[in-house]
């Protein structure tokens, strides 16, 4: 992974998982690495590594079970819920950049759909 | 969190020159901290005191609640700036020498680490280059069981490949029993490794700052941090 070194690395990490969550790399249920692996395989503090999975075990994102370790929630609703979070922050970029040029609702609209005519099964089937 | 390293007031002079100007700072343990300054700010007088190595100054420095003597040795690890192997020795006597040295000392651990750092444990030291003798110097020094590491420019003179390997060797070794201080004017290579930040300028400590506290507050790298605060310092 590779870091902006001017943003809080534990909100990268955290991003990260999500990310991969929504992409279904990490499945539900799928066990993650232990807090010291974690960080070995990242190169990053560890405590850095600790902050995140607290904050992601609080949003109910990854569960730890005692003696266990920890993993993905089990939840069905988890990677739909993620994929929509990104999809509305994506959304969002892309309208208001949108805006910052001067386009208005219906002239976005018309934006969007040239392009999906222009690449039919393109950049947007994956 | 349990303070592992308390400095009050060190003053430290060399003849007329001011090394240390009543420097005051805390170390938690557990955590891994940046020593940043400028060159003569004071970061080697200020390790070689912690590491018992200067025991004349002014001012106290508590180890777990006592004064860096022999018995804050045992579990303090210096890693001093520059050479200091004896040249005859071979890679396995160096390590030797040092088994010998300190009770703390896990061999299973140094195996490991001649290991994971490529080190010939029949090469003589001599015929090492800069990059390789670092990796044996971090090597010693990790092989410690010790609660506190004193690193000082563990990443002069290394190489990407050198350093990638250094700092999974670090971590590797930190836990959180042990705290790590690292003294280093390669910002770029510890900005993910550092809990805390202490800046130091003319022997004082000036800053202290959680390396993400900066990052989120004012989108700043903590190298830009670091330019920003020294920027305009004239060189001593």
């Amino acid at each position: 992974m590779r870091y902006n070194d001017r943003e809080p690395i534990y909100l990268q990490i955290m991003n990260e998982v999500k990310a991969q969550i929504a992409y279904g790399k990490l499945t539900p249920g799928m066990q993650l690495p232990t807090i010291k692996e974690q960080a070995a395989i990242m190169r990053v503090n560890p405590n850095t590594v600790a902050r995140v999975y607290a904050l992601l075990e609080q949003e109910r994102i990854i569960t730890k079970q005692k003696g266990l370790g920890t993993f993905v929630s089990a939840s069905e609703y988890l990677a739909r819920e993620l994929r929509e979070k990104i999809a509305e922050s994506v959304t969002s970029r892309f309208v208001s950049e949108l805006q910052r040029l001067g386009f208005g609702p219906a002239e976005i609209l018309q934006q969007l759909q040239q392009f999906l005519a222009r690449a039919p099964g393109g950049e947007n089937s994956r | 969190m349990r303070e592992i390293l308390t400095v009050t007031n060190l003053v430290k002079r060399y003849g007329g020159k001011v090394a240390l100007n009543g420097a005051n700072c805390r170390f938690e343990q557990g955590k891994i901290y940046g020593l940043l300054g400028p060159n003569a700010s004071g970061k080697t007088t200020f390790l070689k005191i912690c590491a018992a190595l200067i025991m004349i100054y002014q001012g106290q420095v508590l180890i777990d609640g006592v004064r860096p003597g022999l018995a804050t040795k045992a579990k303090v690890a210096y890693l001093p700036d520059g050479d200091y192997f004896l040249d005859w020795m071979r890679v396995a006597d160096t390590v030797n020498y040092f088994s010998d040295f300190f009770a703390d000392f896990d061999r299973a651990k140094a195996e490991h680490l001649l290991l994971e750092l490529e080190l010939e444990k029949s090469s003589p030291v001599k015929s090492l280059s800069k990059g390789m003798k670092a990796r044996l110097k971090l090597a010693v020094v990790l092989s410690r069981r010790a609660r506190l590491f004193l690193l000082d420019e563990a990443f002069d003179g290394v190489d990407p490949v050198t350093r990638e390997k250094i700092i999974d060797v670090m971590l590797n070794t930190f836990d959180q029993e042990s705290t790590m201080i690292l003294a280093t004017h390669h910002i770029d290579y510890v900005e993910k490794l550092l809990d805390e930040v202490k800046l130091l300028r003319r022997g004082e400590v000036i800053r202290e700052i959680a390396a993400e506290e900066i990052r989120q507050n004012s989108g700043q790298s903590i190298g830009e941090y670091y330019l920003e605060v020294f920027r305009h310092e004239k060189a001593t």
